[in-house]
């Protein structure tokens, strides 16, 4: 046992660069390496990726995974792909025919393949599957599964005939966001029975804030006294790509001296690209971006992350917020709270899932009008559809039904954030209950509650400025001073 | 330094009541339809064709828009009048000019160009600090194949594609002024320094994205003509320059009907063999009599035609083909009309270069 340990550690200095494992990824790697089927909670941000990445190295066969996001899925495989790693690949429905073939017609030849859950509702994906050893298979971000989670997936409730036809590889369910109640409903619903390994969720080096204020000005302004009193790497989350921009160009007057820029789903592709790597690089100290920004970033040293809009709910705050302090080191997390900032989430609840008059339209029809959203709300009719019994009378009523109850956890997870702002008790507390029998005691100052003042910090770490002043000099500076 | 406004108005001068207030639009983004390739020709635009592919239709709008509340413009039933007052803004831009674009012979290859350039400078950088891994600044698979193909050719001297490399890189951007390549170099990737984004080149030189986007295609365009001239001193900064399938730079499916014409099959047949309208099959003949030179169109117009229509169009201001055809036998049709400006065109073209 003592040298297969050796081992791992070996294993992931040379294959990653990592000279030991953070808390509970030897554990849970040991597991699926034994063969065990294992369902493994980790806390964001604490590099719940390399409890497969490095098994999918070292075991004979394919490791598969399963992502419910395919922008995720591809960032991974770019990272991977950055290290070295060629042996990877990603199969989703952004893939022409020719490319989702090659890849299809060569699987045995990757340790690594992402997948999206409805390829795998694919034949000649899973024929294909069928036909090569998996060693590993993955279900990332697992709470997709229960209807109680705010991200569920009705293509994740298919999983277990697909883990089935596969002849049962060794399964590893991995979340960050996983309550008690789902980890039962994830058991429950992959009908496997699963090693359970569960760490607490809660970040000990993160100090929380909630600041509260009488209306937008005073909002900006507190903006602006943070960021006056922390110079280091900052995510400002704003629910608007607009806001981004104005915020951004707000931020640049007030503080000439720092490297401010605005990332969201808008921007051109070579742009956000280059945004990501400067951010990546230490060659920003702030951005301001909407949700799409920080999907696989994989930047350890963020130590200040600043809400200044609200979350869909609970979840996404602990995962948003969770970018802050990956290194271990003391971060900062600050939701910036105005009265009636709860509409603009409310909002997208309701237009997220489809009205009375879409069901019926896509029973009638088959289609919906071409919209915003329509891609969630398809998924959500094409489901539900599929999965009625042919005897059901009342098939609009049912789906409402349905709708209703994904509103109603939705609203709750949303009441659990609002709740969570306007609670007199400790944040840390009040974040993590649901998750843990017992919060830890945070390793730097605790949160608002607990007597956090700002002023009295000192997380200082400047970005890195890059020349670009006379075009030679770049040049030289390129090409590490060849001559030409 | 290009600004976007003043070429879009000069674009609009040219196309001042003889066609729709979009048509400037579609030749900004390069779209590849008869009417639209027709019309560079015709009014002498091919060099700002396709200079903008990825122009967003809300933001031209709102150009449009900008112009018309300047009073620059008053939009008409089927086409568009520049005010005087647009005419004298348009003269006092003394200082403008767009010379260097190039659109219509670099459209197709002059991004994917500039990919390449950024890749391998990204590569060759942080491969002489000794970095073997980073995320490529294209997702573009072909561009990350074909850079990786040239530098397996220098497997055992890297160092030697790097210098020869850089002396290019160094040769062309002094063929520049120092501002543009500065322009060029500000947004170059490499070991531990990420290029500026084109939002970010907009704020640095106070301008609007869209003036940063033409600036870039103009400088793109004049540095491919600069390694084009002299592919001796430049080889490896010609040799990623994309290949063009060799269609006469037309659209695929009048490609399809060019060689099904020369096969020897009529129109009618085409026709219903590609189960096309009649319509798109006559796109289709125009775009090949526009785009090859020994094309005949002696099948579709007789020769007594050819000449009535060429008088007209010698005689006429006007370039609307519904102005044209009223000046002619009711007989005519439009799709001759088309034809004979496309040969007639060509003609002036291979003159006036």
């Amino acid at each position: 046992m003592n040298e297969t340990v050796f081992e791992l550690e070996k294993q992931l200095q040379e294959k990653f660069g990592f000279p030991a494992f953070r808390e509970g990824q030897k554990e849970i790697i040991e597991s699926v390496m034994n063969g065990n089927h294992t369902l493994a909670t980790l806390p964001t941000g604490s590099g719940k990726s390399i409890c497969y990445q490095l098994p999918s190295i070292l075991l004979d066969g394919v490791t598969v995974v399963v992502s419910p996001l395919i922008s995720l899925m591809i960032d991974q495989v770019k990272i991977l792909k950055s290290q070295g790693f060629k042996r990877v690949a990603a199969l989703n429905s952004l893939l022409d025919k020719e490319q989702k073939n090659k890849t299809l017609s060569k699987l045995e030849h990757y340790d690594l393949i992402y997948c999206s859950p409805e390829m795998l509702q694919q034949p000649v994906v899973i024929n294909r599957l069928k036909q090569i050893k998996i060693s590993l298979f993955v279900i990332d971000e697992a709470h997709c599964i229960s209807q109680w989670g705010h991200e569920f997936r009705t293509d994740y409730l298919r999983l277990k005939d697909v883990i089935k036809s596969l002849e049962e590889p060794t399964v590893l369910a991995l979340s960050a966001t996983a309550t008690p109640k789902i980890q039962q409903d994830i058991i429950h619903d992959l009908s496997i029975s699963l090693n359970k390994i569960i760490y607490p969720m809660d970040r000990t080096n993160i100090t929380y804030q909630v600041q509260y204020s009488e209306n937008h000005s005073e909002k900006q302004e507190q903006l602006v006294n943070i960021i006056n009193q922390v110079h280091a790497p900052t995510m400002v989350y704003f629910s608007s790509r607009l806001l981004t921009e104005e915020v951004s160009s707000l931020l640049k007057k007030k503080f000439p001296n720092r490297q401010i820029a605005f990332y969201h789903g808008g921007m051109e592709q070579q742009d956000r690209l280059l945004i990501q790597q400067q951010f990546m690089h230490g060659q920003l100290d702030i951005i301001c971006c909407t949700s799409a920004f920080g999907m696989g970033v994989n930047k350890d040293d963020v130590r200040l992350v600043i809400h200044y809009h609200l979350p869909s709910n609970l979840e996404s705050f602990i995962q948003e917020s969770g970018r802050a302090g990956r290194d271990g080191n003391h971060s900062v997390s600050v939701l910036l709270y105005t009265h009636g900032d709860e509409n603009i989430p409310f909002q997208m609840i309701d237009s997220e899932l489809p009205n009375d008059i879409e069901i019926k339209q896509y029973i009638d029809h088959g289609k919906l009008e071409d919209e915003e959203y329509s891609e969630i709300k398809l998924r959500f009719l094409d489901y539900q559809l599929n999965h009625a019994s042919e005897t059901e009378f009342n098939l609009i009523d049912t789906i409402k039904q349905v709708r209703d109850q994904r509103k109603k956890v939705k609203i709750k997870s949303l009441m659990d954030l609002l709740g969570w702002i306007k609670s007199d008790s400790c944040r840390r507390e009040g974040l993590f209950k649901l998750y843990q029998p017992n919060v830890r005691a945070a390793d730097y100052d605790c949160c608002d509650y607990c007597g956090f003042e700002f002023y009295n910090i000192d997380l200082n770490q400047k970005s890195y400025v890059v020349n670009r002043t006379n075009w030679e000099g770049v040049l030289n500076d390129l090409f590490n001073g060849v001559s030409f | 330094m290009i600004q976007f406004n003043k070429l879009l108005l000069y674009m609009l001068s040219r196309l001042d009541k003889q066609r729709t207030i979009s048509s400037a639009f579609h030749i900004l983004r390069g779209k590849k339809s008869a009417q639209t390739i027709q019309d560079i020709h015709l009014f002498q635009m091919q060099h700002v064709f396709g200079v903008y592919q990825n122009l967003d239709p809300n933001i031209y709008h709102k150009w449009i828009q900008y112009f018309k509340d300047s009073s620059w413009l008053t939009i008409d039933e089927d086409t568009y009048t520049l005010t005087d007052q647009g005419y004298d803004v348009l003269n006092d831009w003394h200082d403008f000019t767009i010379s260097g674009l190039n659109g219509f012979k670099y459209h197709r290859i002059d991004r994917k160009w500039d990919e390449s350039v950024k890749l391998l400078v990204q590569t060759l950088s942080n491969l002489s600090y000794g970095d073997k891994y980073f995320i490529p600044v294209t997702d573009d698979l072909h561009i990350q194949f074909r850079v990786k193909q040239l530098i397996k050719k220098y497997q055992q001297d890297k160092k030697l594609l790097t210098q020869k490399f850089t002396s290019e890189l160094y040769q062309v951007l002094h063929a520049l002024s120092d501002e543009q390549a500065a322009f060029i170099s500000k947004q170059l990737t490499g070991y531990n320094r990420i290029g500026l984004s084109k939002v970010q080149l907009a704020e640095e030189y106070d301008l609007l994205v869209d003036d940063i986007h033409i600036t870039h295609i103009q400088i793109i365009h004049q540095m491919l003509k600069i390694i084009e001239s002299d592919q001796q001193r430049f080889p490896i900064l010609n040799s990623i320059i994309p290949v063009q399938n060799q269609q006469y730079g037309m659209t695929e499916s009048a490609f399809r009907t060019f060689q099904l014409i020369e096969k020897g099959y009529t129109l009618p047949e085409i026709e219903s063999l590609r189960q096309l309208k009649t319509s798109t099959i006559h796109d289709h003949v125009v775009e090949i009599a526009t785009r090859v030179d020994h094309f005949d169109i002696g099948a579709y117009v007789d020769q007594k035609t050819i000449d009535q229509v060429g008088q007209v169009i010698n005689k006429s201001e006007s370039r609307r083909l519904k102005d044209i055809k009223l000046q002619l036998d009711e007989a005519v049709t439009y799709f001759q009309i088309r034809l004979v400006l496309a040969k007639f065109n060509q003609i002036k073209e291979s003159v006036s270069i």
